[in-house]
């Protein structure tokens, strides 16, 4: 499904070039769950952003779904957010203005999907994830872990092939990450390819595979060891 | 889709109540001001639009090249009857004279006599006008009606006053105590839309003995005029060929060799100022292309406000645009959004708009002092109007905002609370639009400044006569004996102080002329000058100062002349000692001059002092002024409408003070600086209100900025200047370009007028000062709020 090939990411100024990726290859299949950790600073957000198609690559190849990314127009980009790509950020990013509804119906509008259809899309969201007595609240109104929920059934809403997620659990305590681990292991299992960039071990333990990064450069890349039991 | 568009844009305007309510006040201000500026326009240029083939009817008018160019709609009497006879080319052709104002119609309504007093709306007209211009007919025959000899047509509203309900047509009314005329018509009442405003249109063929005007052609009217219509196919162009020297060769005096006729077209007659038409009002159409500049600049200004608001705001949105493409929204989408934002605050706007304009309607036809007849909505042009209105608003302002916001790179508008918006040279399209609106602004206030006191000066200018506590009165029926029975029986009055007659007065708009001749040596001059018949008593009760010589003695026909400094000058002397004694040969007597008078305003301050003679003559007094005592003026005026009642017994007695004379010349002026100040207002209000939410937003956004400088030891009084000093240096920027943009509009508005201020620096200082003081009383709260806030407070939420 992704395919990067020595990509680099750098910033130029005058007289020097920053790297915050240098020579990445990586080579993500479908239905896997990736896990990319490392200290502050290593890249991981980058790496998910130009994975992500929101931020671009200075060198080397990105291949997603077989097809080059450099080559991707504007327009192309926001049909592969629409119909491929579900993003999940650590500060929730909900649409203040809009309701627990309103905020999940969002990209079924883009999508073009009609009426009768997306209602049940929302409320088959609102059902799984428990929070159906809250749909007509506002974000703020919302504790984090649920504004969590709403964001990830935001973004599983459109059944993207592949989930983004920057740090979900950050904000979030202990318990409300477990929850929203639970969920992408779930959706991970229903066949969703899930890229999950994070601080925490443990999280990283409901993944299948973990790439370490350190510096811009993959350190590691290893599958996680089987579950005991 | 919309739907979401609509409920987010909803829930935007609610939550953040103080920028909404600046964005759809400032556009309601703008669009509404700009609607009143539509409706004035509409007003002005649908003129005379009601009469059938109005592009085939023309005016007869003159332009005389004798001294330097001026232009006259006045006519001789035999005018229209010699075109008539000289051209076929005419379908029909009539004399519109107005000469009667103020009359006094006597109706017999039963066996009582009831008197009406008619103002204006009166004209003698030949049958031939109905042929030319279109009145609708409610009885009588358009072709047939003024035929007869003293027949007349009146309106609907003149029938229903003078006869009731009864049918008029057949019925006596007498005009004047001079004409008994007989109903032959009667016609819907004129729109409010024409420049032919005539309630009452009588017949030129009063019979011999009462033949109104005279035979030559060396005597005009003002008010006389000579309309026609062209048959159909006729070249004007053809017809001003002819016309050119037609003056001259019906009129063999020198000067009317130099007098070209030529038609002037009726669609002109509402615009041309070189003319006056029977409103006494023109607009040209540089004062509308002005106004709708006005009006431009209002919506301009509006827009601004809309989009240095907007663009701020959109800050606060980043999360949510960034959001929204991440989610995979094109930019299409996202600049539909916003468009449909800026729709739904339009729609609000205008709503708005059209109540302000409502209640400004009324103020502006209370101001102009004439009703436009316009509802709102009646015109569909307004309609249509307001939409084109919606859809170049929502461009002007929405486009820019919609394409800035949708552009923003997701990644950083997530990212970041906030995106800087700059664009290339250091010079952010923020400044450049605050910078235009502070133009506009300044440019308004320092035109308002100039027009008004232009104003002040017109009607404080020393004229070189007293204005103060004179009384002037017309005399309805001229003669030696009703002037010396008036002042008989005035004259013992303590109340006042003396009483002078005249024809026209001292000061008056339209005077009369004649040339004179004069040999002084080396030529013999042979010039214009102005006329005014006056006795002894006029150089005391106007004032006026004797520059040499001797005052006039009274006597029944000119044996002496009195003439000013100027007509001094047109002799061809140097000094006015010398003209004492010369012996000057006017309308066909040849006297001395015994005196000079220092020159005096004898018509509004549009116009340069001509030279002007004076002489004695009762038989052409149609006009009395009375030197008041000031403590007892309430008694002299009854005194005199007791005495003059009881000379014109059947006339009703009105009186003028002469500085309220004078203050009316400049009534166009008056009119056109309230309107000015009205819109110029607003401008200023909607500029001020844009700044203030910008102002707002900057402080908000730099609070840490500020917390921070103060912690590190900046005084309250470095902050204000920090934050304000962007915009006091973007006041600068403007006035730089404001300044020589009105130094030349009102260079060019001042040259309409013979006397003029001067177009000093003061006027741009003041222009500039109120600017400053407008900009910092908008942003002085804001800044100085940021400056005393505890540094704590702001850094603790970061």
């Amino acid at each position: 499904m992704i395919q990067l090939t020595n990509l680099d990411k750098y910033y130029s100024t005058k007289f020097t070039r920053t790297f915050v990726l240098k020579g990445i290859d990586l080579e993500i299949k479908s239905g896997e769950f990736v896990t990319i950790m490392g200290p502050s600073g290593a890249g991981k957000s980058t790496l998910l952003n130009i994975i992500g198609m929101l931020d671009e690559a200075s060198a080397g190849e990105y291949l997603f779904m077989d097809e080059p990314v450099y080559k991707i127009k504007e327009r192309k980009r926001s049909e592969l957010h629409k119909h491929h790509i579900g993003f999940v950020f650590q500060a929730y990013h909900l649409i203040d203005e809009l309701t627990v509804y309103e905020n999940i119906e969002t990209p079924l509008l883009y999508k073009g999907i009609k009426g009768k259809e997306r209602k049940s899309m929302v409320a088959d969201m609102l059902d799984r994830f428990n929070i159906v007595a809250k749909k007509d609240l506002f974000p703020e109104q919302l504790s984090g872990g649920q504004q969590q929920l709403v964001g990830v059934a935001r973004a599983i809403v459109g059944q993207p092939k592949l989930l983004l997620a920057d740090e979900p659990t950050g904000n979030l305590h202990t318990e409300q990450g477990h929850i929203i681990m639970d969920i992408f292991k779930k959706l991970n299992q229903q066949g969703m390819t899930i890229i999950q960039v994070t601080h925490s071990e443990e999280n990283a333990q409901y993944g299948k595979r973990i790439v370490q990064l350190v510096d811009g450069m993959v350190k590691s890349d290893d599958l996680v060891a089987a579950e005991a039991g | 889709m919309l739907r979401n568009y609509i409920i987010i844009s909803w829930r935007n305007l609610l939550k953040n109540k103080s920028y909404s309510s600046i964005n759809i006040l400032g556009l309601a201000l703008g669009i509404g001001g700009a609607c009143l500026v539509f409706l004035l326009v509409l007003f002005e240029t649908g003129f005379d639009k009601q009469h059938p083939d109005a592009d085939r009817i023309y005016r007869v008018v003159l332009e005389n090249n004798y001294y330097g160019k001026t232009y006259s709609q006045a006519i001789p009497y035999p005018v229209p009857e010699s075109l008539r006879g000289d051209f076929d080319q005419f379908e029909a052709i009539s004399i519109v004279d107005t000469n009667e104002d103020n009359t006094v119609i006597t109706v017999q309504q039963g066996n009582q006599i009831e008197r009406f007093k008619e103002e204006k709306g009166i004209a003698f007209v030949d049958p031939e006008f109905f042929e030319i211009f279109h009145y609708k007919w409610l009885s009588g025959d358009p072709k047939q009606a003024l035929i007869e000899q003293r027949s007349v047509v009146i309106s609907e509203t003149l029938a229903l006053k003078y006869f009731g309900d009864a049918d008029p047509v057949g019925k006596m009314l007498n005009f004047h105590n001079r004409y008994d005329l007989k109903v032959t018509g009667v016609v819907e009442d004129h729109p409010k839309q024409t420049d032919i405003p005539f309630n009452m249109l009588i017949s030129m063929n009063l019979g011999k003995e009462q033949k109104r005007g005279w035979d030559g052609w060396d005597a005009s009217s003002g008010r006389v005029h000579c309309y026609l219509k062209l048959k159909p196919g006729i070249e004007v162009a053809s017809i001003n060929a002819q016309l050119e020297e037609y003056f001259g060769q019906h009129h063999h005096e020198e000067y009317a060799q130099s007098i070209i006729m030529f038609l002037q077209p009726l669609k002109d007659l509402h615009f041309d100022n070189r003319f006056d038409n029977f409103n006494n009002r023109t607009v040209s159409e540089r004062t509308l292309w002005a106004m709708g500049l006005v009006g431009l600049s209002l919506l301009l200004t509006s827009c601004i406000n809309f989009i240095n608001i907007n663009t701020v705001l959109a800050t606060n949105r980043s999360k949510e645009i960034g959001v929204r493409k991440v989610m995979g929204s094109a930019r299409v989408q996202l600049i539909l959004q916003f468009m449909t934002e800026t729709l739904i605050i339009t729609l609000i706007s205008i709503v708005g708009a059209i109540t302000l304009a409502k209640l400004g309607l009324v103020k502006m036809e209370s101001l102009l002092g004439y009703s436009f007849g316009l509802e709102l909505f009646d015109a569909m042009t307004l309609v249509g109007f307001l939409f084109i209105l919606i859809v170049v608003v929502c461009l002007l302002a929405g486009l820019y905002p919609a394409f800035l916001i949708s552009g923003f790179n997701p990644l950083e508008a997530i990212k970041k609370t906030g995106i800087t918006l700059k664009s290339p040279g250091g010079f952010s399209l923020r400044s450049s639009l605050v910078v235009t609106q502070l133009v506009i602004s300044q440019i308004l206030v320092i035109c308002t400044l100039v027009v008004a006191s232009q104003l002040k000066y017109f009607i404080e200018a020393p004229l070189g006569l007293d204005r103060e506590a004179v009384v002037e009165f017309p005399l309805p029926v001229k003669g030696k004996d009703k002037v010396e029975q008036i002042t008989n029986q005035l004259q013992q009055s303590t109340a006042i102080r003396s009483i002078s007659f005249s024809n026209t007065g001292a000061i008056s708009n339209g005077g009369w002329g004649g040339s004179f001749e004069y040999d002084n040596g080396r030529e013999v001059v042979d010039e214009s000058t102005a006329v005014k018949y006056v006795d002894q008593n006029f150089i005391d009760t106007y004032g006026v100062q004797l520059a040499a010589g001797e005052n006039l003695i009274n006597s029944d026909s000119a044996t002496m002349f009195l003439v000013n400094e100027a007509f001094v000058k047109s002799m061809g002397l140097n000094d006015n000692d010398q003209a004492i004694g010369e012996y000057v040969k006017f309308w066909g007597v040849e006297a001395p001059v015994v005196g000079v008078l220092k020159d005096f305003n004898t018509s509004s301050l549009h116009n340069p002092i001509k030279a002007c003679i004076f002489l004695t003559g009762p038989n052409s007094f149609f006009m009395g002024a009375v030197k008041l005592n000031p403590t007892n003026i309430e008694q002299a005026l009854a005194e005199i409408q007791e005495v003059w009642t009881t000379v014109y017994p059947n006339h009703i007695f009105e009186y003028q003070f002469l500085d309220e004379t004078i203050e009316r010349f400049y009534r166009e002026e008056q009119k056109l600086s309230k309107l000015v100040k009205l819109f110029v207002s607003l401008a200023i209000v909607i500029g001020a209100m844009g700044l203030f939410g910008l102002v707002s937003f900057v402080a908000r956004r730099r609070t840490k900025e500020v917390g921070v400088r103060k912690v590190l030891g900046a005084s309250a009084a470095s902050v204000v200047l920090l934050l304000s000093r962007h915009f006091v240096l973007l006041t600068l920027v403007a006035f730089l370009i404001a300044a020589p943009v009105s130094y030349y509009v009102m260079q060019s508005w001042l040259s309409n007028f013979s006397f003029q201020i001067d177009l000093g620096v003061w006027v741009f200082i003041a222009g500039f000062a109120a600017s400053v003081l407008i900009v910092t009383l908008t942003i002085g709260y804001q800044t100085v709020r940021s400056a005393l806030a505890n540094p704590v407070d702001s850094l603790r939420y970061e």
